[in-house]
């Protein structure tokens, strides 16, 4: 049986009859089961769950064919993050303080894709609260890279790129606070979108820092991305940040892509330099025109994320109290620990105006420096690699936390001024590795970065390799 | 440097309601120390009269219509993450000593 890459093909041959839903969630098991004890994408396989929606969605098919306009997820088989809340299905947010928490409710995301018609196949595993940069942080061991599982696969959405990767489900959600979908999706040869804070509903997400906090999806093409984002997006009435906004229309000529010469300053690895460089190629050979633009607070971003994120963390994780719900405070790993202290120092009486204060005037100078480029300088995209370095080694980081953080440093500015980014495969290291880079744009312009990462994707065929899980 | 003693790592951690034993406050220390001096590179930013943000969304006050939600939590399914439950509410640790 061969599965197709994107949604797509795969209800081309559901309608084809090529196979059922049935027989492509049985796939899709047994894939899990005979290769995720080396991954460790899954902390939940909702087995029976997702044969039970397969025939229903085999009963809808059989009924009419049509159905995939009504229902443009049908079939699709998806992982969840373990951060998304699923009514009768365990969610734990890779912690042990969660670790048998059964939801009494969903995510409005996760109800959306159901009733898109999509399978969920299970829970994948995440840094315990969404908190890392490598996967390793989570309380139920590491996710490995299937690309080398002697490399992680990035985090925090550590599962939701591993087990697409692997071939465990058609697409993953996945949440983005600092860089949490686009670093793993870059690591993992996926497509990884960061939509504009506002543009879909984060009711039923387990929060790590409210400004920041956005949910978005792994996949393994563009067009999938938008598929997905056309489901999910708009207003629920449980998250008061979302709006249903007038969407940029993409520009038909043309466009201005600017590349922040600061993004390529910070000590970044020759091999990504140089794929990200080919991309941009890619897009100057076809007309596009490429200038080189500054952002000139670039470097303060990650001082700036590491007090913002981590005083919002330690009021969010303040409602674990273990009564209701969930077990006592002492069940929270290092990590956990050091973000819920760290954020109550920079919000504690007399450094409140020296760390958090600071911080949030930092953040409207970086505000001002994308709004210059986009505004004043016609910039319509911006083009960046997504991590300084390829996929880093298990333990490499682990010891050393400020090393870890420094990890999101081209990433977390986007997500302080609030911007979608689209994070698109674009080659590999020598040694197999995958490398991406991201095309950030002004708020709502999700359309305008889906029209330039289908473009760059219709001029390659990455997408077409896949990890060996054999070896 | 600058960095965090050993009684601060000890107060944040009884204000955030986190017990440490002797090795964590050390390893702590250490760690929240660096991480702490790095934050403090925001020094070097000229800042003058800029506004703080909070959020970026450029909304104010977001009401919702008065009415009672229909797809509320029950009070079944709002107890049901625990065990510790007495005549329909939750049991919680007492917080006075019997004299």
């Amino acid at each position: 049986m061969k599965i197709p890459k994107t949604i797509d093909e795969l209800q081309e041959d559901l309608k084809k009859k090529k196979y059922s839903a049935t027989e492509l969630v049985r796939y899709y098991i047994e894939r899990i089961k005979k290769y995720d004890k080396k991954i460790n994408s899954f902390l939940t396989v909702s087995e029976e769950y997702a044969y039970s929606k397969a025939k229903a969605v085999d009963k809808i098919i059989s009924n009419n064919k049509n159905f995939f306009n009504e229902f443009p997820l049908l079939g699709t088989v998806v992982a969840h993050k373990d951060l998304f809340l699923t009514e009768g299905i365990r969610t734990t947010a890779g912690s042990r303080v969660l670790s048998s928490y059964v939801p009494s409710y969903s995510a409005t995301v996760c109800k959306r894709i159901e009733k898109a018609g999509a399978i969920m196949i299970g829970k994948v595993n995440c840094d315990a609260w969404a908190h890392g940069a490598s996967g390793e942080n989570s309380d139920f061991g590491p996710t490995k890279n299937p690309w080398n599982i002697r490399f992680v696969p990035g985090g925090s959405s550590s599962g939701s790129a591993a087990s697409v990767s692997s071939g465990f489900a058609t697409f993953s959600t996945g949440t983005d606070t600092g860089g949490s979908i686009r670093q793993p999706a870059s690591f993992n040869n996926l497509v990884g979108l960061k939509p504009t804070y506002g543009a879909v509903s984060r009711y039923g997400v387990i929060a790590m820092a409210s400004s920041l906090d956005c949910v978005g999806h792994l996949t393994k093409s563009v067009r999938d991305s938008k598929t997905i984002f056309d489901v999910v997006r708009g207003v629920d009435g449980k998250d008061s940040t979302v709006v249903n906004s007038k969407f940029q229309i993409p520009s038909s000529k043309l466009m201005k892509i600017g590349i922040p010469k600061e993004y390529f300053d910070v000590g970044i690895d020759g091999e990504v330099q140089k794929n990200v460089y080919s991309a941009i190629d890619v897009f100057r050979n076809a007309g596009y025109e490429i200038a080189e633009i500054s952002l000139p607070h670039t470097k303060y971003g990650v001082a700036t994320y590491y007090i913002i994120q981590t005083a919002e963390t330690s009021s969010n994780l303040s409602r674990y109290d273990g009564i209701r719900y969930g077990e006592y405070r002492d069940k929270f790993g290092d990590e956990a620990k050091r973000r819920i202290m760290l954020g109550t120092y920079v919000l504690s009486a007399g450094y409140y105006d020296a760390y958090y204060l600071k911080a949030t005037k930092v953040r409207s100078k970086i505000i001002e420096d994308f709004r210059k480029v986009f505004d004043l300088e016609g910039i319509d995209a911006i083009i960046a690699p997504v991590s300084p370095s390829p996929p880093f080694k298990l333990e490499e980081r682990t010891d050393d936390p400020l090393k870890m953080y420094l990890s999101d440093i081209l990433t977390v500015n986007a997500s302080l001024a609030g911007l979608p980014s689209l994070a698109v495969p674009c080659g590999f290291s020598k040694n197999g590795l995958p490398i991406g880079f991201q095309i950030i744009g002004p708020k709502f312009s999700e359309y305008t970065l889906f029209k330039l990462g289908e473009f760059y994707q219709s001029q390659n065929n990455w997408i077409n390799k896949e990890p060996d899980l054999e070896e | 440097m600058v960095g965090i003693t050993k009684d601060q790592v000890k107060h944040i951690s009884r204000l955030s309601k986190l017990s440490l034993s002797k090795d964590e406050v050390n390893k702590f220390q250490k760690q929240l120390g660096e991480i702490v001096e790095y934050v403090r590179t925001l020094e070097l930013v000229k800042l003058n009269d800029t506004a703080p943000t909070s959020q970026t969304t450029e909304l104010t006050n977001v009401y919702r219509n008065d009415l009672i939600g229909v797809d509320g939590l029950d009070q079944k399914s709002a107890l049901s993450g625990t065990e510790e439950v007495y005549n329909g509410y939750f049991k919680v640790p007492s917080i006075f000593k019997k004299v």
